[in-house]
């Protein structure tokens, strides 16, 4: 399917400096839409829908934003959120703004650490975008369901 | 054959050629929509610019200032203007921002609407002082690891007029992979008494464009574009209050320090509680400043606190969140007045838990962005 020019426009604001530095995409030269098909698809393979991922990350952001830089334990994770002045817009140009807020979350068990923005659980709860492949940012969709020990039957 | 094939791959090149021809001269007349007539405040002010151009950027360039934190980007919601007539229907990036009230009442952000048309307007008069400073970076210190202090000196005989706690728009430069100028919003941390100079203390936002310039790319002697002062975050000191209540964390220090010296700079009677707050050791700046001052002016208390500590870090100040330690000291409203500078968790959190004690939205104070 052929770019529209809709998606142009949002892959103008995924560029680098335009509304992060480094931008969302990395090197990634595929369709905006084709980076959301190909991560939805490794998701359905896990039985773990974008939602279910957002909701989790929201859960430990929470509780993270409610200890004010301290860092807390939240269903079994190490947690702590870090945030700056100011919002962030949304390169999907839906109104949305986001805390700057960076959560840092720890697995004890296995010292793996995974940290994301507010930023990018609203992309990827509303958008299903977890960022372009080569994207300093990007969140792999299969990393954060295992760090998560998320399953069908717990989602 | 070989002659068929030619003319038909000719053809299909001019065929080509003509088509990019039609399509951009096209452009050029659908996207131009010449020039428009901005009438501002019932004919006191009558503008000709050219359309295209969102209405902030329009204005900007006829050098009438709209207060905007985040640089254009429809995520700070300050820069509502009244439009009169000429605006167009509502745009979805600005419904968020606008009260029923407020849209009743033809209110826009002039970062979202674009002039295409003549307009007029309602600008309240007191945004007419804002002005434009070309600055030079005179001194830039590192306060602590990502936050930077950084003084810039006016123009001979320029000077600025300001209210402690109000801000600038700081002009980025286009640096490494930044083509473009972007602007934001910083609090001034310099004392209204100072007109020759602005100082600006900047954290470094991950991924931050207009903070990763000021820490990756200015220096002393470079050129930076200001425009201010902006805002509404300022002293009120209203009847009867006696004591100040001063929350902030980060590089939420700023206005605080503009505050707290304007405060000492005049005299003033004002018993004032500091509550500043870090992470760790390494977060927290100014300890020391703000100790001796203490010390040497009575009815200012300074609370550090760290909430994220840990043994062995030399630490002897006060433990836990600035809304925990503030609670410690506070225990009602009664002649006080509240002022919060920090992130948006901070400031729920720390409304929140004034409200507990009695403060209300009439004597809490801070910036929405």
């Amino acid at each position: 399917m052929k770019e529209n020019p809709g998606e142009q426009n949002k892959k103008r604001d995924m560029e680098p400096g335009r509304l992060v530095l480094d931008g969302f995409l990395g090197d990634d030269k595929r369709q905006l839409h084709e980076i959301i098909e190909e991560d939805r698809a490794r998701l359905d393979v896990m039985g773990v829908s974008a939602a279910a991922l957002a909701k989790a990350m929201r859960t430990l952001t929470r509780e993270g934003m409610r200890a004010l830089g301290q860092t807390v334990r939240v269903e079994g994770f190490d947690v702590s959120s870090e945030e700056f002045r100011g919002w962030l817009g949304c390169p999907f140009k839906d109104a949305h703004r986001a805390a700057k807020r960076i959560t840092t979350v720890t697995d004890p068990a296995s010292g793996q650490t995974m940290a994301w923005s507010d930023l990018h659980i609203h992309l990827i709860e509303d958008h299903g975008f977890f960022q372009g492949a080569g994207s300093a940012h990007r969140l792999d969709p299969e990393d954060l369901v295992k760090f998560l020990k998320l399953t069908p039957e717990t989602t | 054959m070989l002659v068929q094939i030619l003319q038909t791959t000719g053809s299909v090149a001019l065929i080509s050629v003509a088509l990019a021809i039609i399509i951009s001269v096209a452009e050029k007349f659908l996207n131009n929509y010449g020039v428009c007539k901005l009438d501002i405040n019932d004919g006191e002010k009558v503008l000709e610019v050219d359309g295209g151009s969102s209405l902030l950027s329009s204005l900007a360039a006829q050098k009438i200032f709209i207060p905007s934190a985040c640089g254009g980007k429809a995520t700070c919601g300050l820069c509502k203007v009244q439009v009169l007539e000429g605006a167009g229907p509502l745009l979805p990036t600005e419904e968020p921002y606008l009260t029923t009230s407020e849209r009743e009442n033809h209110y826009r952000l002039a970062c979202q609407l674009k002039v295409k048309n003549d307009l007029v307007l309602h600008i309240p008069p007191e945004l007419f002082n804002i002005r434009e400073y070309i600055t030079e970076v005179v001194d830039i210190q590192e306060l602590t690891y990502d936050i930077k202090f950084i003084r810039m000196k006016l123009a001979e005989g320029d000077e600025i007029t300001f209210k402690a706690g109000q801000f600038v728009q700081f002009y980025t430069k286009p640096y490494g992979k930044i083509k473009e100028e972007v602007f934001r919003a910083y609090s001034i941390a310099s004392p209204p008494k100072e007109k020759h100079y602005i100082d600006l203390i900047i954290r470094r936002v991950p991924d931050g464009i207009a903070t990763g310039y000021a820490h990756d790319a200015l220096k002393v002697g470079d050129e930076v574009r200001l425009s201010g002062p902006y805002g509404d975050f300022y002293r009120r000191g209203g009847e009867g209050i006696h004591t100040l209540v001063l929350m902030a964390g980060g590089s939420g220090m700023a206005p605080m320090v503009s505050l707290i010296e304007d405060i000492v700079d005049k005299g003033l009677d004002y018993e004032i509680y500091f509550f500043f707050g870090a992470v760790t050791i390494r977060d927290i700046f100014y300890v020391e400043r703000f100790q001796e001052l203490a010390r040497t002016y009575p009815k200012f208390h300074f609370v550090p606190a760290l909430s994220g500590g840990s043994e062995g870090d030399g630490w002897e100040g006060e433990k836990g969140t600035v809304v925990d330690v503030m609670l410690r000291h506070t225990q009602n409203a009664d002649g006080k007045e509240a002022y919060l500078c920090g992130g948006p968790g901070m400031l729920a959190a720390s409304i929140k838990a004034l409200k507990s004690v009695g403060f209300t939205d009439k004597t809490i104070f801070f910036d929405k962005f």
